[in-house]
């Protein structure tokens, strides 16, 4: 019997899962490994998560939780599925939509965008990790595919999903490419961890952090350098905080 | 006008669970809660009366968490603006990109080259290709061929999927080379572009130079040809069983001299004729639902409607000779009032803009490349308003900034949360015709009709909750 694979969603922009369906190529190869059984965004007779006779092996989960009945609905994929694969930067750290001032919450709750908004209890981002067990992380914003890909591939074969433990720097360098920063630009892949292959400074655009921060990553570094260009502390916080603000964003 | 209602195909079998039914007194209530192939979390409630059949209440329900980015955005500096905004949805972040950056480059006064203006139509080109195969072919058809989903359809139909794989494929790719990322871009920045056309990874021979990679993306939109050939085919002999039924209805587009009106242009209605974007306010009037805290828009009638339908019937004669003539073919008269009118105006699209990125990628090479390098940009205080017509419709966003370059306000119009009116309007004439089916089939009637007008339910809720329409 082939691996049940199943993908979910909570608050996102369901970039992650459209990362998947962009492996076109492979998706006929896929399909032939695994059975893919929920994944809403293209599959219909993917609807009951709580049919009490489902299992999962594997469970890629994307986006942050924002509501009671969202944290319900993850416990419930938790107690179903074998590894559990928080996927992207919301579903790991809570996502963009972290940097939501605390007083817009406050503000919703006290009706300001309407009684819907109110009668549904909000609360601030929480990534996958505040309520359940995470098995692996698959960062960015959005994933890799190739990562994705890969993750799948070591699962099947009893392996386990490996990141890089280096920085965006170390793939910049071995691409050759001119310095963001060196060249007067704003960069975070000193402290960022690789895996995107350098995606953005390669293309002559600063890191902006959205796979997190590599395993031991001195942030309080980053300060001096990224203060020579002109940013202030509170811009700088802005920008480590920006899709990670649980990893990163509470430096210094 | 009403046209007798028929289903297409056999009704797949519902798995458990994809919705339920109960009894109000002598009312019918049908709910669907997650509507399966649709971009984000909705629902729609349904009650019908037991004996008159009429729709006393219809719901459209939006289970997405709201995420405020409008509020998210206030005080970030003029270059983080785009890349957080983007984030409202993976699917249309290369519009949000687009409109994002063109606002605030209306705000510091800065006009863009030629070669960025014809850079940038080339993405947007493809992003709207991008979109619409994966929501003509793979979410939709389907529903035309009486199967549940693409993997269904790809054991069924194996060489059109295989084609529409690699349209996708190709528009990713550009997307990919262009902008650096085919979700979230990377090159698109205030001011210009960071960076020429590259390679697309383990696809291309990475020394290749910017003018081979455009070349070679000219041949393989010249290969596009046959493999939309044959979707237009397809459509062709399930055409007759799109039911025909039709809502006059209000249409409203982005319209240009210059071209087709994708990137720029003014605002376009059938009914009332051209406006300046800097007026949406006027023109495209959000207005609060009672019961609800999702906002409405609405213009000359109760509801307007955005999107490939609305630009296709306002642009007709813009359109690539070889997209009207696909028109024609398949019988598409304009201005197109039906309920499904929505997907075939897509595919013509998907014809016009692979004929015009050739002709752009020609222009771009006839011109000759030339690095511009990072753009520098002097923020000042100011408003831009921009709007920019993504794959789902008219979109426009609004920026104030401070004289540092920082954002003081921020609004954003999204073309799904202007078609909500239009949908229920839709909906709620459509209800009462097929009201003596089973429940599992106004259900999946009903999910037809809203996965037709290709709804991104994550962007409409940027900021607000829940519709609701209340007899």
């Amino acid at each position: 019997m082939k691996p049940k694979v199943a993908i979910f969603d909570f608050a996102d922009c369901e970039g992650c899962e459209l990362q998947i369906g962009n492996c076109e190529e492979v998706l006929p190869l896929l399909l032939r490994l695994v059975d893919i059984v929920r994944f809403r965004l293209v599959h219909s007779t993917a609807l009951d998560e709580f049919d009490e006779q489902e299992t999962y092996n594997i469970a890629f989960v994307q986006g942050s939780i924002t509501t009671p009945e969202a944290r319900e609905r993850l416990e419930r994929i938790r107690e179903r599925s074998t590894i559990l694969i928080a996927m992207g930067a919301c579903a790991i750290s809570g996502g963009v939509q972290t940097m939501v001032p605390a007083e817009t919450l406050e503000r919703a709750h006290n009706g300001e965008f309407g009684e819907c908004i109110k009668e549904l209890d909000v609360f601030p981002p929480e990534p996958l990790s505040t309520f359940i067990q995470v098995d692996y992380s698959l960062p960015g914003c959005p994933i890799e595919k190739r990562e994705f890909l890969a993750a799948v591939a070591a699962l099947l074969s009893d392996g386990k999903p490996h990141l890089p433990e280096y920085s965006v720097c170390v793939e910049c360098r071995k691409r050759e490419n001119p310095c963001v920063v060196l060249e007067g630009g704003i960069c975070l892949g000193m402290v960022t961890r690789g895996g995107c292959l350098a995606r953005c400074p390669t293309r002559r655009e600063g890191c902006r952090g959205c796979r997190g921060a590599v395993p031991g990553a001195n942030l309080m570094a980053l300060f001096p350098i990224l203060e020579q260009k002109g940013l202030s502390e509170d811009d700088i916080r802005a920008r480590l905080g920006m899709f990670n603000s649980k990893l990163m964003g509470d430096a210094k | 006008m009403n046209y007798p209602w028929k289903t297409v195909g056999p009704v797949y079998h519902w798995d458990h669970g994809g919705g339920h039914t109960h009894h109000h007194g002598d009312d019918r209530i049908i709910v669907s809660h997650k509507i399966p192939r649709v971009e984000g979390h909705g629902g729609i409630k349904l009650r019908i009366g037991r004996r008159d059949r009429k729709v006393k209440d219809l719901i459209v329900d939006v289970e997405e968490s709201p995420r405020f980015f409008e509020e998210m955005l206030v005080g970030h500096r003029f270059d983080e603006i785009a890349p957080i905004i983007s984030r409202i949805c993976g699917i249309c972040s290369i519009g949000h990109t687009i409109a994002s950056i063109k606002a605030t480059e209306k705000a510091f006064g800065i006009h863009v080259s030629k070669q960025t203006l014809r850079l940038r139509k080339v993405i947007v080109n493809a992003a709207t290709l991008q979109s619409h195969v994966l929501h003509a072919v793979l979410l939709v058809l389907p529903d035309l061929l009486g199967l549940p989903s693409m993997f269904p359809l790809a054991e069924a139909q194996p060489d059109l999927v295989r084609r529409a794989l690699w349209l996708k494929k190709l528009a990713n790719d550009l997307c990919d080379s262009i902008g650096g990322r085919t979700t979230h871009p990377v090159t698109l920045v205030v001011g210009g572009m960071t960076d020429l056309p590259r390679p697309v990874e383990h696809d291309m021979p990475a020394e290749w130079l910017p003018e081979e990679v455009l070349e070679e993306f000219g041949k393989r939109l010249e290969l596009a040809r046959p493999h939309l050939g044959l979707l237009v085919d397809l459509l062709k002999t399930l055409a007759p069983g799109i039911p025909q039924f039709a809502r006059e209805r209000e249409l409203i587009a982005l319209k240009s001299d210059a071209d087709y009106g994708l990137y720029d242009g003014c605002i376009f209605s059938n009914d009332t004729g051209e406006a300046p974007v800097w007026n949406y306010l006027d023109y495209l009037r959000e207005f609060e639902v009672p019961h609800s805290t999702a906002k409405w828009a609405r213009h000359n009638r109760l509801s307007y409607q955005v999107g490939a339908q609305a630009r296709v019937s306002n642009n007709f004669d813009r359109l690539h000779p070889r997209a009207q003539e696909v028109a024609r073919e398949l019988g598409y008269v304009v201005p197109c009032h039906l309920i499904f009118g929505n997907t075939l105006a897509q595919v013509i699209e998907c014809v016009h803009v692979v004929e015009d990125s050739i002709t752009l990628i020609h222009e771009l090479l006839d011109a000759g490349l030339v690095d511009e390098g990072k753009p520098s940009v002097t923020p000042c205080e100011g408003r831009g308003v921009a709007a920019h017509e993504v794959p789902r419709g008219l979109l426009v966003h609004d920026y104030g900034y401070d004289r540092h370059g920082r954002i003081v306000s921020a609004n954003a119009v999204i073309p799904t949360s202007q078609n909500y009116g239009n949908l229920l309007e839709d909906l709620r004439l459509m209800v009462p015709l097929i009201a003596d089916r089973s429940d599992d089939e106004i259900r999946h009637e009903c999910e037809r009709v809203v996965r037709e007008k290709d709804p991104c339910i994550s962007c409409s809720v940027h900021k607000f909750l829940q519709t609701e329409f209340v007899e």
